[in-house]
């Protein structure tokens, strides 16, 4: 699903210092309703600061946030029965059963349906698992955040690293069930540091860098280089001709039979009718998709993407 | 919730711990007195009295109190708050609570209460298990008679004298549950907030040396219970005494409040 334009999360020019050190530099981003929006970062970017933020458990120093229309933290009691929650490291009482905890929880939010908590339980692998969390691996811990996250039937869920500790099999299950979620109608803020995972199921990210938003919107634009296509035709020698004396034609990397070249978008329709006035046999002539991980290496380390890109085609 | 605060902390070993150490000192003295060993203590200018002759459920529940209240049950009170507040913290399980319930005020006025009926547990605890402890090996037939000046002093009556004693050791021990409150929301370990609670009460207690400053210290208010034994009782004594407790204790957790619903929950 996509943005529809009913605003789930927004934040106002949000810092965040601690003991003089900035984590968060005055961060502003809006998540539509629908959405799963991809939150990147490196390690100590800020995501997980700014996630605290977003859920009362820190105050921001500066600027405010609202979530589902109501302020943080002031209101935030109003939209909390509405959001599911995976922090970065779930937590829950040790000294009781994964079943228990769950309970207990559904207890203090109102849930009495029995049915409904063993149904949860079923469907991350947890129903009638009788050990302590104490003793739970780092994956049940997970599975069971989930849970917890989804037992109020949220409209929004937040969900920082949620496939940390996960096996492969879980992942997969996992990615399944946001997406499946999400289908639904739940909107999804999704933090993670696996960007193939973030491809897969956002369809807006946002990046911080040292705690600032360095880069935000649809996944679909951000990974279409700006102008910057790749052709593939021949004979080569002829191509080779047209880029070098087409005034259209701002520079070009050639690779083999395909070619990397910078021109304005809006010149791409002429410069095919230029090659094929000449005779040229034009197979391919498509913008340059990267991918998720391009793209983040390029806006926070700025490495040489349409490069990688073409060696890649 | 409040009844899920106390199902969650009496799902935790540690609170047995404490409940079970109210009688650990009667448990000595009855092993002790059984076997035979000198039990005589000295008192102030006289001879020295056995106190074998005089042991019932009574002196044992009197006893409790006596060599309880200066620090085992402070520790114990402290402990069961710290479990109730700081080990959220320690664990992050106050992350998960605060995302899933919400409330921060909501959370923090149930924990407070479940802080006071434990401590109140505990007290009646106390009492009914020396008692009955007592009265197991020693009987309950009256063996009271006056021997004051002695370390441990013995009422007359018991009723009255027990009851109230009781009473204003459980006001004490809720002003220490305050205090360990406020420290427990300013602390990231069960042990920082028992050293915190404990060092401000021994600091507190050696200031009030200091006989200007000594009206105003909330620790020299903490032994009123011990005033239960005297005959007559001094009610008003004790009553002003309570009240001042009271607004200390209310003054704790007023703080404590505000720290908490302002706190950055890094953890």
């Amino acid at each position: 699903m996509s943005g529809t334009g009913d605003i789930v999360i927004q934040t106002f020019g949000i810092s965040k210092i601690f003991k003089n050190k900035l984590a968060v530099d005055e961060l502003s981003f809006t998540v539509y309703r629908g959405d799963v929006y991809g939150f990147l970062g490196q390690n100590g970017a800020g995501k997980s600061t700014t996630i605290k933020m977003l859920l009362g458990l820190l105050y921001p120093t500066k600027g405010y946030v609202k979530i589902l229309g109501k302020r943080v933290p002031g209101e935030l009691d109003k939209a909390i029965p509405k959001i599911g929650v995976v922090t970065e490291t779930p937590a829950f009482y040790p000294y009781l059963t994964g079943e228990e905890n769950l309970r207990l929880y559904a207890r203090m939010i109102g849930i009495k349906d029995k049915r409904h908590i063993s149904s949860i339980l079923e469907k991350m692998g947890l129903l009638g698992v009788k050990q302590k969390v104490s003793e739970y691996s780092q994956g049940m811990r997970q599975r069971l955040a989930f849970a917890l996250a989804i037992l109020n039937g949220p409209e929004l869920l937040i969900l920082d690293e949620p496939t940390n500790g996960l096996d492969p099999q879980g992942m997969y299950e996992m990615k399944g069930i946001i997406k499946e979620l999400n289908r639904n109608g739940i909107t999804v803020f999704l933090s993670s540091h696996l960007l193939s995972e973030v491809q897969e199921l956002a369809n807006r990210v946002g990046v911080i860098h040292k705690g600032k938003l360095i880069a935000e919107g649809l996944v679909s634009e951000l990974l279409t280089l700006e102008n910057q296509i790749v052709i593939i035709a021949s004979p080569k020698d002829l191509v080779v001709n047209v880029l070098n004396n087409s005034h259209l034609v701002k520079g070009f990397t050639e690779d083999r039979d395909r070619f990397l070249v910078q021109i304005n978008k809006e010149n791409v329709a002429s410069l095919n009718k230029e090659m094929v006035d000449r005779g040229i046999d034009v197979f391919a002539l498509m913008p340059i998709r990267s991918t998720l991980e391009d793209f983040f290496i390029s806006v926070t380390g700025g490495n040489n993407v349409a490069y990688r890109n073409l060696q890649a085609i | 919730m409040l009844l899920i605060e106390i199902y969650k902390l009496f799902k935790q070993k540690q609170v047995y711990y404490t409940f079970l150490g109210t009688i650990l000192l009667a448990v000595i003295l009855i092993i002790v007195a059984k076997s035979g060993a000198n039990l005589e203590i000295s008192t102030q200018g006289g001879p020295s009295i056995d106190l074998r002759p005089l042991i019932n459920a009574y002196f044992i529940m009197g006893f409790a109190l006596t060599i309880g209240m200066p620090f085992l049950l402070p520790l114990f009170v402290t402990l069961n708050t710290s479990n109730l507040f700081t080990r959220e913290f320690a664990e992050g399980t106050i992350r998960t609570y605060l995302v899933r319930v919400g409330g921060r005020k909501r959370i923090f006025i149930n924990k407070v209460i479940a802080t006071s009926i434990v401590t109140i547990l505990l007290v009646l605890f106390t009492g009914t298990a020396n008692f009955v402890l007592g009265a197991a090996f020693f009987g309950t037939e009256s063996k009271m008679f006056v021997l004051l000046p002695l370390p441990i002093p013995i009422p007359f009556s018991w009723n009255e004298n027990f009851l109230v004693a009781y009473f204003y050791s459980a006001i004490c021990l809720l002003a220490i549950a305050s205090l360990a409150t406020l420290w427990s929301v300013n602390s990231t370990s069960t042990g920082e907030t028992l050293l915190k609670t404990l060092s401000t009460i021994i600091l507190l207690n050696l200031a009030s040396n200091i006989q200007k400053i000594r009206p105003y210290l909330f620790t020299s208010y903490l032994d009123i219970w011990s005033k239960a034994w005297n005959n007559p009782i001094p009610w008003a004594d004790l009553n002003r005494s309570s009240i001042i407790l009271a607004g200390y204790s209310i003054g704790f957790i007023i703080l404590a409040y505000f720290i908490f619903v302002r706190k950055d929950m890094v953890y």
